[in-house]
């Protein structure tokens, strides 16, 4: 085992174990725990089968094993910052509807209204 | 002049930690005799609201901070529930504008030659304007022109004032201060008429302190054009 492998399966199981503790605190929903184990088990199998890698990357075009692993790497990321993205707004803007919906008259210390 | 006793007319100030200048801005609004003064308080930490209710405006609160954009959109749905006003003038806290300049901003509206009238610095040849502050909003009128195809002289003036058919459409979706560019669009979207008009702006060193830093505008522009991309 060449140290780079032996650091990504490191990385890779501690990595996964946080998915798994999350799962079970009930954070992330089923789907997410398969997605996110199909991801670091494709990491962990493409660092320890690298000619396979290789093939299957030779095979679309792309070159070698590790280019096709950083390829994919760089799209997950993208994809995951997008939903992040729409996620936010999503809350920024349920969060200013709320506070909209909530205003309402002042009242100062003494619980009287005086103005308008 | 009799216009300036119309009841129908609001001031709508939004306001955010603005307990050093809020009771002087009402009292110089008074002053001009206009009476109906909405404030709404985003989420102050100060005494905002206390002062500006002891010195008789009508206060909203909102819960937390949430940014301009939304204070004036509150202020706006409250004014136009309650009150359906003939036109509500829009007015910063921090004593930039002047209460004098009221009547002039609602000139248009009441003479029906505009439904929403737009202050512009530029257009005051008296304003001394801080050059850094000059060149970005130039900048923003640039950015406006290619954004929303408007010309105005003046795209970051928070003194203006609508009639019925321009708040009753006017939706701002962005929070921030960047409502001041959306204003722009929504004004070509609902073929609102249009008119600038030249205000004075006073530039104390708490107006500028207050006020958005020269570098704050890129980041504006980019959530502006980000927001018109995305959502």
């Amino acid at each position: 085992m060449t140290v780079a492998s032996a650091f990504i399966l490191f990385f890779t199981v501690f990595a996964w174990s946080r998915v798994v503790l999350r799962y079970r605190d009930q954070q992330i929903s089923w789907r997410s725990l398969i997605f996110w184990s199909l991801v670091w088990v494709s990491v962990l199998l493409a660092s320890f089968y690298k000619e396979t890698a290789s093939k299957v990357s030779q095979a679309i075009g792309i070159g070698r094993g590790v280019d096709l692993t950083l390829f994919l790497a760089v799209l997950l990321l993208l994809y995951l910052v997008f939903r992040l993205y729409v996620k936010i707004n999503r809350l920024d803007k349920d969060i200013t509807d709320l506070t909209m919906k909530s205003a309402s008259l002042h009242k100062n210390p003494k619980g009287e209204r005086r103005g308008g | 002049m009799s216009y300036m006793q119309e009841p129908a007319v609001w001031i709508l100030i939004p306001a955010h930690n603005e307990a050093a200048s809020i009771g002087a801005v009402i009292n110089s609004v008074k002053k001009e005799g206009w009476e109906n003064i909405l404030v709404v308080n985003d989420g102050s930490g100060d005494e905002t609201a206390n002062i500006a209710e002891i010195r008789g405006a009508r206060v909203l609160d909102l819960p937390i901070h949430r940014g301009q954009g939304a204070a004036l959109s509150v202020g706006l749905a409250y004014l136009n529930k309650n009150y359906t006003p003939v036109a509500i003038v829009t007015f910063d806290a921090d004593g930039q504008h002047q209460a004098s300049d009221i009547r002039k901003i609602l000139e248009p509206i009441l003479a029906n030659r505009a439904d929403i009238a737009l202050g512009s610095r530029f257009l005051d040849k008296t304003n001394r304007i801080p050059v850094g502050r000059k060149i970005v909003l130039k900048a923003g009128v640039v950015f406006t022109k290619f954004t929303s195809k408007l010309n105005v002289t003046d795209t970051h003036n928070g003194l203006r004032a609508m009639n019925r058919i321009a708040y009753h459409n006017i939706r701002l979706r962005q929070r921030g201060p960047e409502h001041a560019s959306e204003i722009f669009d929504e004004i070509v979207n609902h073929n609102l008429k249009y008119e600038e008009v030249p205000v004075h702006i006073t530039y104390s060193a708490y107006s500028i302190a207050k006020g958005q830093k020269s570098s704050n505008f890129i980041s504006i522009a980019l959530k502006f054009l980000f927001h018109k991309l995305t959502i």
